[in-house]
């Protein structure tokens, strides 16, 4: 309410109040006729009271108490606003605390719950990851091991093949340039012995 | 009676060669008896054919002797067998000597050697003979004992 507006309340009120007091007097004071005049009399001492009551001061005192009066509801009303106010502030704070925070909450949680799903599906793919190299890795060993033994096997065969050849290799490249046959002719007759009647056949048939 | 070989003759190469100086001494021993020298012009000759005539104890100034040598010489060219042998190194003569004596005493006198050379022999020889090659090389020698030869480096 606007101050015009309580102003013209209390002038409303003051005019019922002056209304109801003179209709009171007119009721205690019934009509006892006795005659006209004296009711005029009256009346008119009566006006003359009310206009002596109700003078300019006094009214003006009323429009002050009024005025005051209403300042002080103003105020008492302004604070109850203010305290309301404050209060719904406060009141609207807390629910815009908790539901910002419920909000957030529902938030953090499906946040939560997709990086919970994203580790998840992360970890299943590193998971299944690991799975298939670790199986391929046991392949890869597998076949490593197996052309190893390969590759083993075939250089021993061909080692223990090819073994009087290297060896004969071996040995000419060490002894080499000091191959003495005069030394070597025991272990020559020593065939030869062996041969000798092989050796006679063959040159028997062969001439 | 067979012809008896000086070990200095050791080749088929070795019996061509006395063969041909033999008919050469020979037409020139001819020539000289045409030309009746006196005394007749004897041609020198090589320690070969020496060592051959004093081998079989032929009188090189006999004619005749000398004829029959040449004969037995031809058919010796034929018919002398060979063998080949394979050495890692060339062979000294003194090697070559206990060689040939062992074939000729033990084989054939009348064997003739030829020689070749094989450096991968290493130790040993390989003999070949007309229809057949033996190895007694040091190759052939681990071949054969393989087996032994694998314990060893196992070991």
């Amino acid at each position: 309410m606007t101050g015009g507006q309580i102003a013209i309340v209390v002038g409303l009120l003051v005019i019922a109040i002056a209304v109801f007091v003179f209709a009171l007097t007119r009721l205690k004071k019934p009509a006892q006729n006795t005659g006209k005049k004296a009711e005029e009399a009256l009346a008119n001492s009566a006006e003359q009271d009310a206009e002596r009551i109700f003078n300019d001061e006094f009214r003006e005192e009323l429009r002050n108490r009024g005025r005051l009066h209403f300042e002080k509801i103003i105020g008492e009303n302004a604070m109850f606003l203010q305290q309301d106010l404050r209060l719904t502030t406060s009141q609207l704070n807390d629910y815009m605390k908790e539901e910002i925070k419920r909000v957030l909450q529902d938030e953090f949680a499906k946040y939560e719950e997709s990086i919970s799903n994203a580790k998840d599906l992360a970890l299943d793919s590193i998971q299944k990851t690991q799975a298939v190299i670790e199986q391929q890795r046991v392949v890869l060993e597998k076949q490593m091991n197996d052309q190893a033994a390969t590759e083993k096997a075939r250089l021993i065969e061909h080692f223990e093949k090819n073994m009087a050849d290297i060896v004969n290799h071996y040995i000419l490249a060490a002894i080499g340039n000091e191959i003495d046959l005069s030394v070597q002719l025991d272990y020559i007759f020593q065939y030869l012995e062996e041969n000798k009647q092989a050796i006679i056949e063959d040159i028997r048939s062969g001439t | 009676m067979e012809l008896k070989l000086p070990i200095i003759l050791a080749s088929r190469q070795d019996i061509t060669h006395v063969h041909r100086e033999l008919r050469v001494f020979l037409d020139l021993v001819s020539q000289s008896i045409l030309r009746h020298d006196n005394p007749v012009q004897y041609p020198g000759i090589s320690a070969t054919l020496r060592a051959l005539a004093t081998e079989n104890q032929v009188d090189l100034r006999n004619e005749a002797a000398c004829k029959e040598l040449l004969g037995r010489l031809e058919k010796l060219k034929n018919e002398a067998p060979t063998l080949h042998l394979s050495f890692p190194i060339d062979p000294s003569a003194e090697v070559m000597k206990k060689l040939i004596v062992w074939f000729r005493q033990e084989i054939d006198p009348r064997i003739v050697i030829q020689i070749g050379l094989q450096p991968t022999i290493a130790a040993g020889i390989v003999l070949r003979t007309p229809n057949h090659q033996f190895d007694f090389s040091l190759r052939q020698h681990l071949y054969r004992n393989r087996e032994k030869l694998k314990e060893a480096l196992e070991v």
